[in-house]
């Protein structure tokens, strides 16, 4: 299915997208470790998590 | 790439002997099974064999890390929180039956699911909850019964564990 092609049952519209769904999660899990860690690195990146880290020379 | 350039770091203080061994944990090590779920930090099991060994590790360990932010050392810009395996038998287990994952052309320790369940079976927040869950169909549950028996001592776990089934 595509949204350019919708079926005319809203209950079967969402089945399909359900299905879609389902199938992108999948893939998801299936990706390589490095991409996981990839979208993880995204993530962090997006989330702009406040972090105020002080260097090891400077921590005495 | 900061979480794989931080594990990159982990295999570097490993190949100079810094550390003897570790396994990725947490929500990184769970990315290995699952669909990546959003995290702050990388969790790592250090092999250490007493209290004494965990000192001089981890002092070594601090000097190579680029910073500290309280309780985690800062490696390619990612906090890390480091865990001795002398916490518990079950963090030795972990690291000790970790498996090797690829990461590109490097290899990674990680811990296994069932390990992996039974560490977010202690922590039992809200996401803990949710990741075993998820790792649940990635697991054996008959190796899962196992670890229960060898270190669930008072039935904690194992009452958790039936609860999220």
């Amino acid at each position: 299915m595509t949204m350019g092609r919708l079926p005319p049952d809203s209950k079967r519209y969402a089945e399909l997208v359900y299905e879609a769904k389902e199938v992108w999660h999948r893939r998801q899990a299936r990706m390589s470790f490095i991409r996981k860690l990839e979208v993880l690195d995204r993530m962090r990146s997006s989330a702009d998590v406040s972090f105020n880290w002080e260097p090891v020379d400077s921590k005495e | 790439m900061p979480f794989s350039d931080a594990i990159r770091a982990l295999n570097q203080l490993k190949r100079r002997r810094i550390i003897r061994d570790y396994a990725l944990m947490g929500a990184v090590a769970a990315a290995a099974y699952i669909e990546p779920i959003f995290t702050q930090d990388l969790d790592v099991v250090i092999l250490v064999g007493t209290d004494e060994e965990y000192l001089s590790t981890f002092r070594r360990v601090v000097e190579e890390a680029e910073g500290i932010e309280g309780m985690h050392l800062v490696f390619a810009g990612v906090p890390v929180q480091l865990f001795p395996t002398t916490v518990s038998a079950l963090y030795n287990d972990t690291v000790t039956q970790a498996r090797t994952v690829r990461m590109g052309n490097l290899r990674v320790r990680v811990a296994s699911p069932e390990h992996l369940i039974l560490l977010g079976l202690e922590a039992f927040r809200d996401k803990d909850q949710l990741r075993v869950r998820s790792l649940l169909p990635e697991a054996d549950i008959e190796t899962i019964l196992e670890l229960l028996e060898k270190f669930d001592d008072d039935g904690t776990l194992a009452a958790r564990f039936q609860t999220l089934r």
